[in-house]
C-alpha cells in the first residue's frame, strides 16, 4: 500500500499531529547547521539548503531549488528526543532519620518526526535492543519510543561522509516507520510518494488529503533511492571487521590516531548510536531533597573508568580504542549488530577530522604490509 | 514494588553495626529501614550502595549469605562516595540497590579441593563464598585460602582467617609486602604460597579476588602449575552507575563486568586482563 502527498498535503500531516497531541519536531536550521525543531508548520523546514559535510567540516549552501529535504543528517540525531541528554530518574525526600524514593514520572511528552533517515531509524533499532532488550530496560526510553511517531524520509542524495549503504541502514528505510516517503521532484513541483509502516500510521494519513500512486511514480521513487545507493561519500568494509579490531588492541595506529584525537568526545555525543551515561546527584541546599539523573557520558572522559583512585584508560590511545572497538567489534558480541550504521556524524564532527573509515584500512594495510 | 524497575531505585538501610578493618577500609552492617523484608544474594553478586545526594558505588556483599543480619559491606574509603558510606554512623542510612551480577561457582565444588587467592580487599567478596564452601559444602575436598595484603595492619578479617584455620581439612596461607617484627606469615606475593599451598589441595577449583595485577600474576602462575584456566575463576571491579548494563561504564572488551560477571572464568577474560588499559 502506499501513498503521494502533495506539499500542502504533507503540510496537513503536521497538522492532524498535532491535532493529535505530538509534539511534531523535523530538520531545521539553527545557527547555521540542521538540528531536529519543534515545528509548527512544514514551513519552518530547512528548506532548500543542501549540507556540505567533511572530515571536521560542515556548512550550509542554498540549493538551485526548494526540496525540502535536500540535505542529509543534521548534528543532532533521534537519540536526542528519544534518549535525551539529561532526565531524573529519581527523586528522593528526608523522612525522619530515612529517606522516601520516588520513580521519575514517565514523561508525558508524544514526539513526532518528520524527515527521520534511514540511518537514524537504524541507530533506533539498536537502541531498542540495548535499553529494553535485556534483562533491565530504560523505562524513559521505552515510554517516549512507545509514544513516538515516525516519518522518515528516503535519501536520495547522500553526502560526502555518508556510508549507510556499506552497513546495511539505507538510503531508504526498511522499516522502524510510520510513515516513509520519498521527495520526488515533479513537473517543477514536489511530491512525496510515501508507504504505510504500521496501522498507526494509516490511520493518522486516512485524515490527510492523499492519492494513489501510479506505478511510474512508485518507480520513481525506488530508482532515485537505490541511485543514491550508489553515489554513497565513502565505504566501509565491514567483513572481518569485528575480528580484526578485537584481535588488534595492540596495533600501533592507535597510538597515531590519539596523536591527533583531543578527547573531547565529540563523536560520541554526535553519535547517534552511542548509549553511556553516568549518574548525577544532587541535593537541595537545606539537604531535603535529592535528585539521581542520568545524563549523557563518553567514553572519552577520564571519569568514565575511574576506578580505585585512577582511571582505568588514562591514555587516549585506550579510550579511541575502547570507543572504536566496543562500536564495530564488541558490539558485535554485545547485541547482535555492529553499533555503526554509517551517518558520518563522528567524522564531520570531530574537530580534528579523524575519519576512521579512511584510518580502518590504513590499520590493515600495516598488517599486511 | 519487586518488579524489575524497582530494583533500580534504592532502598534505604540503617547501619546496625559498623567495625573498623584497617586504617581506610569499613563493614557497615545493615538492615532495611523502609518496612520491608532484606534480599537474598548469591556469593559475590553486589549492591549498588549508596548517599541521597552524594553517589553510589558497586560493592560485593561480604556477610554470610543466610546470616540474620541483613547484610555487610566492606569498604575502602577512596573519593567522596565511599567518604559519604563508611562515615555513616550507626543508626544513620545509607542506601542500597540490588542483587546484581553473577556469583561464585559454588555448585561446581562437590567432589573438588578448593583454592581461594585474595589481595587486599578483594577477600571481602570471598568471604561469602568461604563460608559456603568451608563451613556448609559437605562434598567438598580441602580447601586452601592464600591470602596476602601489604602489611599485617591491612589485612581484612582475621577473626575470621583463625576461625577458617581451625576447620577440618582448611589451610590458611597468609602472606605480606612488608611484614613487622611479630609476623610471622609469608613475605612477598600471593604467588609464593602456590606452591605450599598446592601441597594440601589437589587440581582444586580456583576463586580469586584482587588488584587486576596481582590476578594477572597469580593466573598465569596457577596455569604453569598446571591448573586448567577454565578451573579458575575471579571477580572483577570496574567503574559502573548502573550495575544492570545501560550505562556502558564497566566494560571490558566485549563484557560487561556487572551482568557478564562480576564473577568470570579467567579463560574468557585472561587476555583482556593481561592487557594494559582495556
Amino acid at each position: 500500500m502506499s501513498f503521494v502527498l502533495k506539499r500542502s498535503e504533507l503540510d496537513q500531516l503536521v497538522t492532524v499531529l498535532r491535532e493529535d497531541g505530538y509534539q511534531v519536531y523535523g530538520p531545521v536550521v539553527v545557527d547555521r547547521a540542521i538540528r531536529y525543531r519543534r515545528i509548527d508548520s512544514i514551513d519552518e523546514l530547512a528548506i532548500g539548503v543542501r549540507d556540505v559535510q567533511g572530515p571536521g567540516r560542515y556548512s550550509l549552501v542554498e540549493r538551485a531549488d526548494d526540496a525540502i529535504f535536500g540535505h542529509t543528517v543534521g548534528v543532532t540525531s533521534l537519540k536526542d528526543l528519544f534518549f535525551p541528554p539529561r532526565r531524573a530518574v529519581w527523586t528522593a525526600a528526608r523522612d525522619g532519620d530515612s529517606y522516601r524514593f520516588e520513580p521519575a514520572a514517565p514523561t508525558g511528552a508524544r514526539v513526532a518526526v518528520i524527515g527521520a533517515r534511514s540511518c537514524e531509524l537504524a541507530a533506533m533499532s539498536i537502541h531498542d535492543t540495548v535499553l529494553l532488550g535485556g534483562e533491565y530496560v530504560d523505562a524513559d526510553y521505552e515510554a517516549r519510543r512507545k509514544a513516538g511517531f515516525i516519518v522518515s524520509i528516503d535519501c536520495t542524495e547522500p553526502g560526502e561522509v555518508c556510508f549507510c549503504a556499506s552497513m546495511g541502514t539505507g538510503p531508504g528505510a526498511d522499516g522502524g516507520f510510520d510513515l516513509a516517503m520519498t521527495e520526488l521532484r515533479v513537473d517543477g513541483g514536489w511530491e512525496y510518494v510515501g508507504r504505510y509502516g504500521t496501522q498507526r500510521g494509516e490511520a493518522i494519513l486516512e485524515r490527510v488529503e492523499h492519492r494513489v500512486p501510479d506505478q511510474i511514480e512508485i518507480g520513481q521513487a525506488r530508482s532515485a533511492v537505490s541511485a543514491a545507493a550508489g553515489a554513497m561519500g565513502r565505504e566501509l568494509t565491514v567483513t572481518g571487521l569485528p575480528e580484526f579490531l578485537a584481535s588488534h588492541r595492540q596495533h600501533p595506529s592507535w597510538a597515531d590516531i590519539a596523536d591527533r584525537c583531543l578527547a573531547c568526545g565529540n563523536c560520541t555525543q554526535a553519535c547517534p548510536t552511542c548509549f553511556c551515561v553516568s549518574t548525577i546527584d544532587t541535593s537541595s541546599l537545606d539537604g531535603a531533597t535529592m535528585t539521581h539523573d542520568v545524563r549523557w557520558d563518553s567514553c572519552f572522559s577520564l571519569d568514565f573508568s575511574f576506578m580505585g583512585g585512577r582511571p582505568q584508560r588514562a591514555s587516549i590511545d585506550a579510550r579511541y580504542r575502547q570507543w572504536l572497538t566496543h562500536k564495530l567489534s564488541g558490539w558485535v558480541e554485545q547485541f547482535g549488530s555492529s553499533g555503526c550504521v554509517g551517518c558520518g556524524r563522528c567524522i564531520t564532527w570531530c574537530p580534528v577530522g579523524i575519519d576512521f573509515t579512511a584510518e580502518i584500512p590504513r590499520m590493515m594495510e600495516r598488517i599486511d604490509g | 514494588m519487586d518488579d524489575q524497575a524497582s530494583t533500580l531505585i534504592p532502598r534505604p538501610f540503617e547501619v546496625v553495626a559498623k567495625r573498623r578493618e584497617t586504617h581506610d577500609v569499613t563493614t557497615l552492617m545493615v538492615e532495611p529501614s523502609d518496612g520491608r523484608s532484606c534480599f537474598g544474594f548469591e556469593p559475590a553478586q553486589m549492591g549498588m550502595i549508596g548517599v541521597p545526594g552524594v553517589g553510589e558505588v558497586p560493592i560485593s556483599f561480604s556477610n554470610h549469605p543466610d546470616t540474620s543480619r541483613c547484610l555487610s559491606v566492606t569498604i575502602r574509603n577512596a573519593g567522596a562516595v565511599t567518604a559519604a558510606i563508611t562515615g555513616t554512623e550507626v543508626g544513620g542510612v545509607i542506601t542500597v540497590r540490588g542483587p546484581y551480577g553473577t556469583s561464585w561457582p559454588i555448585d561446581l565444588v562437590a567432589g573438588r579441593d578448593v583454592l581461594f587467592v585474595a589481595g587486599g580487599l578483594g577477600l571481602a567478596p570471598l568471604r561469602s563464598a568461604v563460608f559456603a564452601v568451608a563451613e556448609e559444602s559437605a562434598e567438598r575436598g580441602s580447601v586452601g585460602i592464600v591470602y596476602g595484603a601489604k602489611t599485617p595492619e591491612d589485612m581484612l578479617f582475621k577473626g575470621d582467617l583463625e576461625i577458617w584455620g581451625e576447620y577440618d581439612d582448611v589451610d590458611v596461607h597468609l602472606t605480606v609486602d612488608a611484614p613487622t617484627e611479630e609476623w610471622t606469615g609469608g613475605v612477598g606475593l600471593v604467588t609464593a604460597l602456590f606452591e605450599e599451598a598446592l601441597d594440601s589441595v589437589r587440581t582444586p577449583l580456583v576463586m580469586m579476588c584482587g588488584p587486576d595485577l596481582m590476578m594477572i600474576n597469580a593466573g598465569r602462575d596457577l596455569v604453569a602449575r598446571d591448573i586448567d584456566p577454565s578451573d579458575i575463576w575471579v571477580t572483577l571491579e570496574r567503574n559502573m552507575k548502573c550495575a544492570v548494563g545501560l550505562c556502558g561504564h564497566c566494560q571490558l572488551g566485549p563484557l560487561f563486568v556487572c551482568k557478564d560477571g562480576p564473577v568470570l572464568r579467567y579463560d574468557r577474560v585472561a587476555d583482556l586482563l593481561e592487557m594494559r588499559e582495556v
